[in-house]
């Protein structure tokens, strides 16, 4: 993962996810609630989501607080916190300087909805396995890898391979049921 | 060793031969590219081993496992990239010697350590993991109650980072297993209302999500990650043999290191290779020539997460308790192959067990003949563009999780823990113990209540009996020791 983010950034981060966790915890401690009391049990069914709940709300709370201390510090300090030395801080460095490239994190959120929309079409019935995956595949490549004719060319190869190629090796071979 | 000759027999058959041939072979490629690993590599194969004879599938799928943790090291070696976790303390000193100009040498110390290590907790394997399946024979669910929840802390508090976020983790891991049917009194809790929510969130699916999907989306951020390729000349990689009795010593330190961090359940083999360099730094006679291109480093990291898969194999095997993340797959695999994990199996089905164990002896010996090989060659094919890869791995995960169930679904699952996996790395909370309490929640839960109800509802068992009190004291020594110990240098900070 990413080690030259600012460590306000981390704390940023520490925050948002932290809050959402305790929301989880929230939805699990409700749903517990429509869960019967126990017949004959010591333990009830309700016991583990609600031991559950109660750990993660507390651990996300810590987390949070924790989080929040950096940011009060930072903002006293009035600029990034010296990171904290920590074995994962430092291996992640060690591979961090193995070579410089640009981060796309846009690129990566548009692949995710490309691979929904793959699913979505199945789901509703719109198209096949085949004609499916041979467009998500050329898709995918041309959008990871630019809009250039060697992509479009190894793109449409893999698109037909895994289409027509993969169908038959997933239904013949290993028969296992396509959409 | 009858049994242990048995194992031997079955794999001389051509197509169990095969399938673990198959199964290093893919391992080494897997675990040589950077984003790909052997969590992912089995996660995406297990549902294509349904038909299969399940202990040809298993089989395999040791050969992934022992051939993707060496797989790393050309990467480390070559890109200055560690292709596993396991293999980020070999890049420390193999890479500075690939650049001196020895990099035949560097990938010939690593592939010889790995043999080394794996076969030195082969050996611990044969011998260890019949004797304590007897002892977990004797284990009540108490026992097992505060065995899993140890492997739960240990995992949390032993793992790289925040405590806290291991522990988070873990809680988070048995949480996404508790929605759907509950044995213990037939009814549906926590679906809301969503009927596919019934059988609750069904661990392939989550497996390939957590491991597969995460990865997918952050080597899609890192599309133009490209590593410094190092070329290979025509020179003998592997060192003479006075070469290997100089390393001696640290083979043999390490390799047990290794074994036994591997044995403590729920640890990967990425504590065990910095674990072992730690330690080999602090014993050499010329600790300042680590990270520079020393031999003692490669051979340290090496030989330790080679033989941490051979240790973590001795508590699945003997007891069913996963002993690294990767084991918590092999775990589910073997559920999945209605083979029921615990130290019955060693009665149950002692030929079964065998053949795993002579197949993980002979996937260390066709690793390191396919490696010595092959590294050269497999070094110019590992650094592809990325664009090709993800799309098919992304269609293979589709595949494997709707051949569950037939259902879309499961891929829909793969999807959202992928998107909740990279959510919990991009917050530093690791995924390992999150797939140890989701795999262990329901032994976690059924133990629990099966405790109580012998107990007449007290908890005092968890420290009166002998067994179960020892690994309770063990998981409160665990949570303390972040705030007892003296905060120490790290290898790499020195």
């Amino acid at each position: 993962m990413q080690s030259d983010r600012a460590p306000t950034a981390d704390a940023w981060v520490d925050v948002i996810v932290g809050l959402a966790l305790i929301g989880l915890a929230a939805v699990l401690w409700i749903g517990s609630l429509s869960i019967g009391a126990p017949f004959f049990d010591p333990l009830g069914s309700a016991a583990v989501p609600r031991a559950c709940a109660v750990l993660i709300a507390a651990f996300s709370l810590t987390m949070v607080l924790q989080a929040a201390g950096k940011l009060r510090r930072a903002r006293r300090a009035r600029g990034a916190l010296p990171q904290e030395p920590s074995a994962q801080a430092l291996t992640e460095e060690v591979i961090a300087e193995a070579a410089t490239w640009r981060r796309r994190p846009w690129l990566a959120f548009a692949f995710v909805v490309l691979c929904g929309a793959y699913m979505a079409v199945m789901q509703w019935r719109l198209a096949g396995f085949r004609v499916a995956t041979g467009v998500f595949v050329l898709a995918s490549v041309v959008l990871l890898g630019g809009f250039k004719p060697r992509t479009l060319v190894i793109g449409a190869i893999l698109a037909l391979l895994l289409a027509i190629g993969g169908h038959l090796l997933f239904t013949r071979f290993f028969y296992i049921d396509l959409p | 060793m009858s049994g242990l000759a048995e194992g031997f027999l079955f794999l001389a058959q051509p197509w169990p031969f095969f399938w673990l041939l198959l199964g290093v072979a893919s391992g080494i490629f897997v675990g040589a590219v950077p984003g790909l690993g052997g969590g992912m590599l089995i996660s995406l194969v297990m549902p294509l081993t349904f038909n299969m004879d399940h202990t040809s599938a298993l089989v395999m799928m040791v050969g992934m496992y022992v051939g993707s943790v060496s797989g790393g090291l050309i990467s480390a070696i070559l890109l200055r990239m560690p292709g596993t976790p396991s293999s980020v303390m070999t890049t420390l000193d193999g890479y500075p010697m690939a650049v001196n100009g020895q990099p035949g040498r560097a990938l010939g110390l690593g592939i010889g350590s790995s043999l080394i290590g794996g076969l030195i907790a082969g050996i611990f394997l044969v011998f260890l993991s019949p004797p304590l399946a007897r002892w977990a024979l004797a284990f009540g669910p108490w026992e097992y109650f505060t065995m899993a929840l140890m492997a739960l802390v240990m995992i949390a508090s032993i793992s790289q980072g925040s405590m806290l976020k291991g522990l988070l983790g873990g809680v988070l891991g048995v949480a996404m297993a508790l929605p759907g049917l509950n044995e213990s009194d037939g009814q549906t809790r926590l679906t809301f209302g969503f009927h596919a929510l019934d059988d609750g969130f069904n661990l392939l699916p989550v497996l390939l999500g957590v491991f597969v999907m995460s990865q997918v989306i952050q080597d899609s951020i890192d599309i133009e990650r490209r590593g410094s390729r190092i070329r290979v000349g025509r020179e003998p990689i592997m060192p003479p043999a006075r070469e290997w009795r100089r390393h001696s010593v640290n083979l043999a330190r390490s390799s047990v290191v290794g074994t036994w961090i591997g044995i403590l359940p729920g640890v990967g083999a990425s504590v065990s290779s910095m674990v072992s360099y730690g330690l080999a730094r602090t014993f050499s006679k010329q600790p300042q020539k680590f990270g520079t291109g020393h031999d003692e480093g490669i051979v340290a990291s090496e030989a330790a997460n080679n033989a941490n898969v051979g240790g973590a194999l001795i508590p699945l095997i003997a007891m069913g308790i996963p002993g690294s993340p990767i084991d918590a797959i092999l775990l589910g695999a073997l559920v999945m192959h209605n083979i029921q994990p615990g130290p019955l199996l060693f009665t149950s089905n002692a030929s079964f067990v065998w053949a795993l164990i002579a197949a993980y002896l002979a996937a260390n010996v066709l690793m390191f003949v396919m490696m010595a090989a092959s590294a050269r060659r497999i070094a110019t094919v590992i650094d592809f563009n990325r664009a090709y890869l993800l799309p098919v791995i992304f269609v293979f995960c589709l595949v494997g999780a709707f051949a569950l169930s037939n259902r879309l679904f499961d891929v829909w699952i793969v999807i959202g823990f992928g998107i909740l996996g990279f959510v919990l790395q991009l917050a530093k909370i690791p995924l390992g113990p999150f797939v140890i309490g989701l795999v262990l929640a329901n032994l976690l839960e059924a133990q629990l209540r099966s405790g109580l109800q012998l107990s007449d509802g007290s908890y005092w068992p968890m420290l009166t009996r002998p067994i179960a009190g020892s690994f309770t004291v063990l998981s409160l020594i665990c949570l303390a020791y972040p705030f007892i110990k003296r905060p120490r240098v790290s290898p790499i900070e020195s």
